[in-house]
C-alpha cells in the first residue's frame, strides 16, 4: 500500500471561467513504478502534477479523486496535505533556481529537510547532509555546502533541489520537465541520476515532459495528454512503437524527424 | 507548461482591455462619480456663487440653513461659497502640478534610463534626494523667493512630485529597454527616439496613469497643507487648507465651518486614490485570465 | 577570385564591461552568401554573445567582423543600415520579441518604416501583406495584438517581420526551441523552405544538433568562448573530432529505434 497513487476522474477548472484544463482523467501509479506524462504546451500535464501534491492554485479547481497510499488529496486539508508532501511525495522543478532560497547555502538547504525529517543534529546532520550530496554526484566538499545556489551552475542547482526531495525519503517522485532548462550534456547526466535514485530507492516515479525522447528513457509506463484528455496510455515501447491515436503519432513522427535530421541533414 | 516558455500574461492594449465585457471596476466608477462630482462644483463656481465672497451680509457663525447651506464664517460670509472656490482652487493646483510633475518627470526618467556607468548612478542619487527633499521645505523655499501665490503652490508641488515621477519612469523604461522586443526594434534599424515613442511609452503609460492619479491626490492634499500654513494661495482667493485653518478657533461652537472643506479635500483624495486603485486592478495583467 | 563572404568574424574577441574572462575569444568563421551556418553551444559557449556582434549590437573588443568583405563599423551609419536590411533576427522567445501593445500590422511593418524602405504605404502594407502570407498565416492576423496568437504562430509573425526586408540572412537565436515539438517541425519546415526558394543564408545558433542539422551546411561548435571543431555539419555529426563535440552529440536524446530494442 506504500507509494501507490490513484487518480480516478480528476478534473481541474478554472475558478472564474469554469474552462476545464483537464478533464477526467484517471490513471495510477504502483510502487516503485516510473510513469511519464508527455504533452504540449496547454495539454495539462503541469497542473496534473500539482493537483497529485494538492498544490493546485487558488484560480484552479480539482474535481474528483486523487488518492495518495489511500489518503484522499482532493479537498484535503493543509495538515493532511503536509503529511503527504515530503514523506510519501517530493516534486522536482523545471526551474532548480526557482524553488532554492537564494539566501540559504547548499549545506543548509539540504540539511533542513533532513533535521526537520530525520531528527539529526550536530556531526550527524554534517554526515548526513555529505552522504547526500554524494548521492546526487556533487562532490561532498565544504566548498559546495557553503555555496549559495546563485555560486553553482544550473545542472549542480537541479542535482541540489533533488538533494533536497530525497531527503525525507519519499516513496513517490515527481518531476515536472526537471532537465529541459538544463544544457543536453547536463541533461542525460541529471536524467541518468533520476533513474539510477528511483532503482536504488524502489521509489516511484511520475515523470512529466513534452519531450517523448526523454520519457522514453526514463519511464516504463506513459500517458499522452491532449487538450486536458489522456489520448493515449499503455507501455513506452508500445506508444514509440506503435502509436494508435492520431496525435500520438503526430508527437512521434516529430521527434523521429528531427532524429532523422541527425542522419540525414534533412526534415522530412 | 510548456518547454522553456513561460506563459506570460502579456499586457493587452488598453482600447481593448478597457471594453472588455467584464466593464469596470468598481472604484473605478467610484473615483470617476467623486471626481466628477467636485469638478462640477469647481467649475459652476467660475459662473456662479450663492454669494459674493465679500459679501459679510450673513449673521455669524450660522448654522447651516436654507439662506447659507453651510452655513457662514465668524464676520458673517457664506462658507457654501467659499469651499465651491476653494475646490476649485485645490483642482486647478492638482490638475497643474500633476501636468508640471508628468512633463518634467517623465522627459528626465526616460533620459536618466539611457544612461550608463558613473552617469546613471549620479542621476538617481540625485533623484533619491530630491525625493527626500519636503514638499513643504521647498514650498517655502519658492515662497520666500517669489511671494506665496498659485504659482508658487502650483511650481513646488509639481517639482517634487517630477522627481516621483522621472524614478519609476528611468525603472520603467530600464526594464523595458531590456526587453526583447526592443532588441527586435534596434536590429530593424529603430532609432532610439523612435523606439522611446513606439515601444516605451506605448508599455509605459499604464503605470504612468495610474501614478498620475496617485499624484494628484497628493497634490491636492499638499496644497491644502501649503495653505493651512499660509503658504498656498493668498487671500482674496479661497482656498480648502486656510478655510480649515481659519475655522479651527470655532470648531467647537461651529463645527461646519471646518467640515465641509475637511469633506471635500476627503471627497478629492478618495476619488483620485479610488481612481488608481481600480485603474491597477483593471491594467495589471495578472489579474485577468488567460487568453 | 571568389566573392567576399557576406558576413565574417576575423579573430572576433569580446570582454564584457568589467568582466575578468572574454566572452569570446579568437573567433574566426565565414558565411559565403546563400550557404547556412550553424553556431552550436551550450550555456557559456558565448553564442549570445557571437550573435549580438553579428547584429551590430556590440562591438567586438579584438579583431573584425567582416561585412560584404569590409570591416564592420558601427559608426557608419549607411553600413549599419545596410546589415540590418541585409541581416535579420530572429530571437527565441516568440512571447518576448513582439511588443504586446502594438498590433502585429506594425510590428512586421516596423523594419520598412524604420529604415525608411518599401516605397508610398500602400507599396509597404502589400510588402506586410505579401510576407506574413508567405510564413503561413492569414492576412487577418494584421489586424490582431500579438497575444491573441500562439508560440509557433508568434515566432511566423516574427519571421514575417524579418522577410519584409528582403533580407539576405535570417539570424535565428534558438528560434524554435521554446516551441512544441510538431510545432518545431513545423517552423523547421517554413525556415528551409525560406532558405530553398529565397535563397536566404541562416544563421542558426542553437544548443540543439538536430536543427542545426535540418537546416545549415557548416557548423561551429563553440565552447566557453572559442571555436571548438568548425566543419560541414554532416560529416561533424558523422565524425566529431573533438571529445566535447562527441559528447554533445551523443547526449542528444533520441527516440529508442525498433532494431536498439
Amino acid at each position: 500500500m506504500s507509494g501507490t497513487i490513484e487518480v480516478k476522474d480528476l478534473s481541474i477548472t478554472v475558478a472564474g471561467s469554469g474552462k476545464r484544463v483537464v478533464n477526467g482523467i484517471s490513471f495510477g501509479l504502483d510502487p516503485g513504478e516510473r510513469v511519464g506524462i508527455v504533452g504540449e504546451s496547454g495539454s495539462g500535464k503541469s497542473v496534473t502534477t500539482l493537483a497529485l501534491l494538492g498544490l493546485l492554485p487558488r484560480s484552479l479547481r480539482a474535481s474528483g479523486s486523487v488518492r495518495v497510499d489511500g489518503t484522499q488529496i482532493v479537498g484535503a486539508s493543509q495538515k493532511d496535505l503536509l503529511k503527504v508532501r515530503g514523506r510519501r511525495m517530493a516534486k522536482i522543478f523545471q526551474d532548480p533556481s526557482a524553488a532554492l532560497d537564494p539566501l540559504t547555502r547548499v549545506g543548509e538547504l539540504i540539511g533542513e529537510p533532513i533535521r526537520r525529517h530525520q531528527g539529526l543534529r550536530g556531526s550527524a546532520l554534517k554526515s548526513a547532509v555529505e552522504r547526500s550530496l554524494a548521492e546526487v554526484s556533487l562532490p561532498a566538499t565544504e566548498r559546495v555546502a557553503r555555496a549559495f545556489p546563485h555560486e553553482i551552475s544550473g545542472g549542480q542547482r537541479q542535482r541540489v533541489a533533488i538533494a533536497m526531495a530525497l531527503a525525507c525519503r519519499p516513496e513517490i517522485l515527481i518531476a515536472d520537465e526537471p532537465a529541459t532548462a538544463l544544457d543536453v550534456t547536463v541533461q542525460a547526466e541529471v536524467l541518468e541520476l533520476i533513474r539510477r535514485l528511483c532503482a536504488d530507492h524502489g521509489m516511484g516515479l511520475v515523470f512529466v515532459s513534452h519531450d517523448i525522447a526523454v520519457v522514453a528513457h526514463t519511464v516504463t509506463r506513459a500517458l499522452v495528454m491532449q487538450g486536458g484528455r489522456i489520448v493515449e496510455r499503455g507501455p513506452i515501447d508500445q506508444i514509440v512503437h506503435a502509436p494508435t491515436d492520431p496525435y500520438t503519432r503526430r508527437l512521434v513522427a516529430s521527434a523521429r524527424a528531427l532524429d532523422e535530421a541527425l542522419v540525414t541533414g534533412r526534415i522530412s | 507548461m510548456s518547454p522553456g516558455v513561460e506563459i506570460q500574461n502579456a499586457p493587452e492594449p488598453i482600447a481593448l482591455a478597457l471594453t472588455r465585457r467584464r466593464g469596470l471596476p468598481v472604484s473605478v466608477v467610484l473615483g470617476l462619480v467623486l471626481l466628477a462630482f467636485v469638478g462640477i462644483v469647481g467649475l459652476v463656481s467660475v459662473f456662479w456663487l450663492p454669494y459674493d465672497l465679500a459679501d459679510t451680509t450673513g449673521g455669524r457663525l450660522e448654522p447651516p440653513g436654507s439662506d447659507h447651506w453651510l452655513g457662514t464664517d465668524k464676520l458673517g460670509r457664506d462658507t457654501a461659497s467659499f469651499v465651491m472656490v476653494g475646490t476649485r482652487i485645490a483642482l486647478t493646483v492638482g490638475l497643474s502640478s500633476v501636468a508640471i510633475a508628468m512633463a518634467i518627470g517623465v522627459i528626465v526618467g526616460l533620459l536618466a534610463a539611457f544612461a550608463t556607468g558613473w552617469v546613471d548612478d549620479v542621476q538617481s542619487s540625485l533623484l533619491d534626494v530630491v525625493i527626500a527633499f519636503p514638499t513643504l521645505l521647498l514650498a517655502m523655499l519658492i515662497g520666500a523667493m517669489e511671494g506665496a501665490s498659485l504659482t508658487s503652490a502650483v511650481v513646488s508641488i509639481g517639482l517634487a512630485a517630477s522627481a516621483v515621477v522621472a524614478r519609476l519612469t528611468r525603472i520603467l523604461a530600464k526594464g523595458l529597454l531590456r526587453r526583447q522586443f526592443v532588441t527586435a526594434a534596434r536590429t530593424s534599424g529603430t532609432s532610439w527616439l523612435r523606439i522611446v515613442f513606439t515601444h516605451l511609452l506605448p508599455n509605459m503609460w499604464p503605470t504612468l496613469v495610474v501614478t498620475t492619479a496617485l499624484i494628484f491626490g497628493m497634490a491636492v492634499l499638499a496644497e491644502a497643507s501649503l495653505s493651512y500654513l499660509g503658504l498656498g494661495v493668498p487671500p482674496p482667493n479661497s482656498s480648502l487648507g486656510r478655510l480649515l485653518q481659519g475655522a479651527q478657533s470655532t470648531v467647537l461652537t461651529a463645527p461646519w465651518g471646518a467640515v465641509a472643506p475637511g469633506v471635500v479635500i476627503v471627497v478629492i483624495v478618495l476619488g483620485a486614490n479610488s481612481l488608481a486603485d481600480g485603474l491597477r486592478e483593471r491594467f495589471d495583467p495578472t489579474r485577468r485570465e488567460r487568453a | 577570385m571568389t566573392a567576399p563572404s557576406l558576413l565574417a568574424f576575423e579573430y572576433v574577441g569580446f570582454t564584457y564591461r568589467g568582466a575578468a574572462d572574454p566572452a569570446l575569444s579568437r573567433v574566426s568563421f565565414s558565411l559565403p552568401r546563400g550557404e547556412s551556418l550553424g553556431i552550436v553551444g551550450e550555456s557559456g559557449s558565448g553564442k549570445s554573445t557571437a550573435l549580438k556582434l553579428l547584429l551590430a549590437l556590440n562591438r567586438p573588443t579584438e579583431g573584425r567582423v567582416l561585412f560584404n568583405g569590409a570591416e564592420l563599423n558601427l559608426r557608419d551609419r549607411r553600413q549599419v543600415r545596410e546589415l540590418r536590411r541585409t541581416v535579420q533576427p530572429v530571437f527565441q522567445d516568440p512571447y518576448a520579441s513582439l511588443d504586446p501593445r502594438m498590433r502585429v500590422d506594425k510590428i512586421v511593418a516596423e523594419p520598412l518604416v524604420s529604415l525608411g524602405l518599401g516605397g508610398t504605404t500602400d507599396q509597404r502594407r502589400a510588402r506586410v501583406t505579401a510576407a506574413v502570407r508567405e510564413v503561413g498565416l492569414d492576412v487577418d492576423t494584421l489586424a490582431r495584438f500579438p497575444h491573441e496568437f500562439s508560440g509557433g504562430q508568434r515566432q511566423r509573425i516574427a519571421i514575417a517581420r524579418a522577410l519584409v526586408t528582403d533580407p539576405a540572412v535570417l539570424v535565428a537565436d534558438e528560434s524554435v526551441s521554446a516551441l512544441d515539438v510538431t510545432t518545431r517541425i513545423d517552423v523547421i519546415e517554413l525556415l528551409a523552405r525560406l532558405r530553398r526558394e529565397r535563397q536566404l543564408s541562416i544563421v542558426m545558433v542553437s544548443h540543439d544538433m538536430s536543427v542545426v542539422a535540418a537546416l545549415c551546411d557548416t557548423t561551429v561548435v563553440l565552447k566557453e568562448g572559442v571555436v571548438i571543431e568548425t566543419g560541414a555539419t554532416m560529416s561533424l555529426l558523422d565524425d566529431p573530432q573533438e571529445p566535447y563535440t562527441q559528447q554533445l552529440i551523443s547526449a542528444i536524446p533520441r527516440l529508442p529505434t525498433a532494431s536498439s530494442r
